[in-house]
């Protein structure tokens, strides 16, 4: 039990109206591991939170496996298997103010997360609550606990969803977005208040995002999608220091910099984001790749390309990375 | 100073409001903001939500009242003219680019109808009309092909070229930005920012950019003001804004920003401020700022700051940084 992986996600898919959003993903995170999943809108990165979570929309029709600490998912029933979720994992969305019951006392909202997932009473969920309230930053917690999310800022709405998620203490907690509706100076505080919890507690994370410096910031491992697969996986240090697929390459260097030229003509990639599910054939990127020839027409494995054998890439041309500089 | 586009001066917008306890209270939303912006140069807005930038912009273009201060376009006041000289002027010769292109479209209207709108309304004629269409469009790297489509039919990124084209099509000499970029993808932002970069050079614009983003106001501003609760932090040259910040503000806020850049990220030290920022109907009596800075004394929370310059070209309103 102890050396299973807390998630194993092998081959998911996920496909709406025969749309495939999510396409052969594996996805691991250890005990006390931040795994990044980063990529731009429509890549399949919330998605696939969602389907770890079993939250995917009803069309939705999954493949592959979703395993916690060894425990298919699949082999379960219904019941045991939102069970097992409850116990084991808690979910943090990008808009906080959305997340919440407009109508309900915040208090009663990080409460009710602990009824839910343990069946606590409502006495003892309510000094839980509040504990675990003023642990993430919450002055004045009874004065709070009897509030409503209009009342607060987006801020202190985003530390309730973050209460609400740890108050059973999950092993794993999925965080889509959790900072990228507030402001920098609140972002750094709650990133900085994620990193304390995941110190304190050994909890693993799947952190989504598209900001490359909340990465760079909180990752241990970095998975880059594009077009509903992985595209390049590895240690955060190894995949930004050398970054092995193009796209990933590219990303890195389109961003504008604190240090360095200013007002230079800034990297692009070419063309768009292809529509959801109106993948190109072969390799997904082809159509934006500089390095892309016919080769590319064949979709390629996410196999090693250096010594590190936990660092791969998806492309048939890493030999050729230099022509990208 | 004489040869600035654009020149204001003590700028205010206060708004009359009423609070939950159903007093009436002022709400100020820009209060005493003063910079030039020059012919061809980038001035930019930064600072968080409530800070004013967005309604200073506004201000400018006549979209907020303004309460009081002075506004000079290209050597006239504002102030001494007639209200509709003053709108005639701000419609031919400053225009705007939103945030979300796909709000700032009517969905009905092709991209054609889009960009011609504003000549339109202007009695542009017809010929006119299709020349300057042409031109916008190639200026933005849009294909001609796309102008009967709909904003729909077009990606988020040619969406956002589209309201460039649009805000080109009469030929204004400033443009407020605001925010374009954020609601972009991380791979076709660099490409409206070039684009944006490459139109100043080419047609000598001026543009009041405003964003959030640090990391873009310093790859494409010439100068920064950093705002907190409708005050100006600091003022001055990107490069010295960036480099060498005075105010606490500036330090907190450039430290907050994740580098995408794991070494150096870890290297350093985040300033991370206690608490939130305050209503702007809340706002502190003396610095703004007090409420969160981490070098505040007792006089900061009586006495507002005045502006010092600094020896690097800055200015900033700070007691503890001021040299005594």
């Amino acid at each position: 039990m102890t050396d299973m992986p807390l998630l194993a996600v092998r081959d998911l898919s996920v496909s709406i109206n025969g749309a495939k959003i999510v396409d052969g993903l594996d996805l691991t995170v250890e005990r006390s591991e931040i795994h990044a999943l980063v990529g731009e809108s429509g890549c399949g990165k919330s998605m696939t939170a969602l389907s770890i979570l079993g939250l995917q929309p009803a069309a939705a029709k999954i493949g592959g496996s979703v395993a916690l600490q060894g425990t298919d998912v699949a082999s379960l029933s219904r019941r045991a298997a939102g069970k097992l979720r409850r116990k084991t994992m808690s979910v943090i969305f990008q808009e906080p103010v959305a997340a919440l019951n407009p109508l309900m006392k915040v208090g009663d909202q990080v409460a009710e997360a602990l009824i839910m997932s343990t069946g606590s009473d409502r006495g003892r969920a309510r000094s839980a609550a509040l504990e675990v309230m003023a642990h993430v930053g919450i002055s004045d917690p009874d004065q709070r606990y009897d509030q409503y999310p209009f009342e607060l800022s987006g801020g202190m709405c985003q530390r309730i969803s973050i209460a609400a998620a740890l108050i059973s203490r999950p092993q794993l907690l999925i965080a889509d977005e959790p900072t990228t509706a507030l402001d920098v100076t609140i972002q750094a505080a709650i990133l900085d208040l994620m990193k304390a919890l995941r110190r304190e507690t050994g909890m693993g994370m799947v952190l989504i995002t598209h900001d490359m410096g909340v990465v760079a910031d909180m990752a241990d491992r970095v998975s880059v999608m594009y077009a509903g697969r992985i595209v390049e996986t590895g240690p955060l240090h190894e995949v930004f220091a050398r970054p092995t697929h193009p796209y990933t390459s590219l990303l890195l260097s389109t961003i504008p910099r604190l240090v360095g030229p200013r007002k230079t003509e800034l990297r692009t990639i070419a063309g768009t984001v292809p529509d959801i599910g109106r993948w190109p054939d072969g390799c997904r990127f082809r159509t934006r790749c500089p390095l892309a020839d016919a080769a590319c027409g064949a979709l390629p494995p996410l196999v090693a390309h250096d010594a590190s054998v936990a660092h791969l890439a998806a492309c048939w041309h890493t030999d050729r990375l230099e022509a990208l500089a | 100073m004489n040869d600035a586009l654009l020149s204001v001066t003590d700028l205010r917008v206060h708004y009359p409001v009423t609070d939950r306890a159903g007093n009436r209270r002022l709400l100020k939303a820009v209060d005493g903001v003063s910079f030039d912006i020059g012919r061809g140069r980038t001035l930019a807005l930064v600072g968080e939500s409530g800070c004013g930038k967005s309604t200073m912009g506004y201000g400018i273009l006549g979209l907020a009242p303004i309460t009081s201060g002075k506004v000079v376009y290209d050597g006239q006041d504002l102030g001494t003219l007639s209200t509709a000289a003053r709108r005639a002027l701000l419609a031919r010769e400053m225009q705007i680019v939103f945030q979300d292109p796909a709000a700032a479209l009517n969905p009905k209207m092709t991209i054609a109808e889009s960009i011609c709108e504003p000549m339109r309304i202007r009695g542009v004629d017809a010929a006119e009309q299709d020349r300057r269409l042409r031109r916008v469009m190639d200026l933005v790297g849009l294909s001609t092909v796309q102008a009967p489509r709909l904003p729909s039919q077009v990606s988020g990124g040619q969406r956002q070229r589209v309201v460039i084209a649009r805000a080109l099509s009469l030929d204004p000499k400033l443009i407020v930005c605001d925010e374009p970029v954020s609601a972009l993808d991380v791979s076709i932002r660099s490409q409206v920012l070039n684009i944006l970069m490459e139109l100043q050079a080419e047609l000598g614009l001026s543009y009041l950019f405003i964003s959030h983003d640090l990391s873009v106001v310093r790859h494409i501003a010439d100068e920064v003001i950093v705002m907190y609760l409708g005050r100006v932090m600091e003022q001055g040259p990107t490069d010295p804004v960036f480099d060498t910040p005075t105010h606490p503000y500036t330090e907190a806020l450039l430290s907050a920003i994740p580098l995408p850049d794991p070494v150096a990220q870890r290297a350093r030290k985040r300033i991370v401020l206690q608490g939130e920022i305050p209503s702007p109907l809340a706002a502190p009596e003396g610095c703004p700022f007090v409420t969160r800075c981490p070098i505040s004394t007792a006089r900061c929370v009586t006495e507002r700051p005045a502006f010092t310059s600094s020896s690097r070209g800055t200015a900033f309103a700070c007691h503890e940084r001021a040299p005594s």
